[in-house]
């Protein structure tokens, strides 16, 4: 009888070790990565930007055209008063329109970007992810030298992208 | 639970730097930057006299015209030792990374990172050394 009063403290022992595993395994712990460019190239409304992207190349690849040959005639020094002054105002025509293309793009593709931040959160709390990186960054700042290729969660998150 | 179990979740870390020194093919490539220095040392002289003395504004047609042929000649011969070396090291570092990959799946790690670029771009404050995998991948590194 006297014996049973050890099993006592390990038996507690047990439960309270049992219930701080419980515990560790709210937090999520693992990272993971994502390829950011191909959620974004599978976004359905994707293709918006793509017309805006091919819309400002139409529009400035004929100044870009005409800038071209009036920079080497500048630079051979071989251009007059006039070809001066068209190069300055061509410049600032294509500048203007390379700003205008750039915000149009920007705007189109931050509601994108925002979703899809939400369904990477979705995806990395349901699957118990603590952090997810992006791939490209990842490698190409040298941070990263090895990943496992379980850890990439882009295909789950262009599965739960909206249709 | 099983699955999960099967699934790494560690990251860890390795000194780069260290891991390309410690192959051993790595003394052919010191041996490069070594040949290197000595042709293009004696080229950087000559250059920065010349551009010390085109900077005080006293260069003659004959001195500016020696200049850009250095120039060129300097930055030819870079370009030469800087393919040479490049073909020595393409080997080693995708040898060096088979021997990450292969101790961080042996290990059970996740993802490993870059000390250098973690510790200098400021990203990574603390690390504990247990997760230091440097030592490991040099003994999975080829002799």
């Amino acid at each position: 009888m006297k014996r049973s009063w050890f099993f006592v403290p390990v038996l507690a022992g047990l439960l309270l070790g049992g219930s701080l595993v419980a515990q560790n395994k709210a937090v999520p712990t693992k990272i993971g990565y994502i390829d950011a460019e191909k959620v974004v190239q599978a976004y359905p409304t994707y293709k918006n930007i793509k017309d805006i992207q091919t819309q400002a190349q139409n529009e400035l690849k004929p100044l870009q055209d005409k800038l071209t040959p009036l920079q080497a005639k500048i630079q051979s020094g071989s251009a007059t008063a006039k070809d001066q002054q068209d190069y300055q105002v061509m410049l600032k025509a294509y500048q203007e329109a390379a700003k205008k293309w750039q915000d149009k793009s920007q705007a189109a593709l931050k509601p994108i970007t925002e979703a899809i931040d939400k369904v990477i959160s979705t995806v990395a709390q349901q699957q118990g992810f603590a952090m997810i990186f992006d791939k490209k960054v990842a490698a190409s700042s040298g941070l990263v030298v090895y990943a496992d290729e379980s850890l990439d969660l882009t295909e789950a998150v262009i599965k739960a992208l909206p249709k | 639970m099983a699955q999960n179990k099967s699934v790494p979740t560690e990251v860890g870390y390795v000194d780069s730097d260290l891991l390309l020194q410690a192959h051993p093919g790595f003394s052919k490539v010191k041996e490069i930057q070594g040949q290197a220095q000595a042709e293009l040392n004696p080229l950087r002289e000559q250059l920065q006299s010349l551009e010390a003395k085109s900077r005080a504004g006293n260069l003659s047609a004959k001195e500016q015209q020696d200049f850009q042929s250095l120039s060129k000649a300097y930055q030819d011969t870079l370009n030469r030792w800087q393919d040479k070396e490049d073909a020595v090291l393409g080997p080693i570092t995708d040898q060096v990374n088979q021997a990450i990959a292969k101790t961080a799946q042996e290990q059970g790690f996740a993802l490993v990172l870059d000390k250098r670029v973690a510790g200098t771009s400021g990203l990574v404050v603390y690390a504990d050394a247990s997760l230091d995998l440097t030592d490991a991948v040099v003994k999975a590194m080829p002799k």
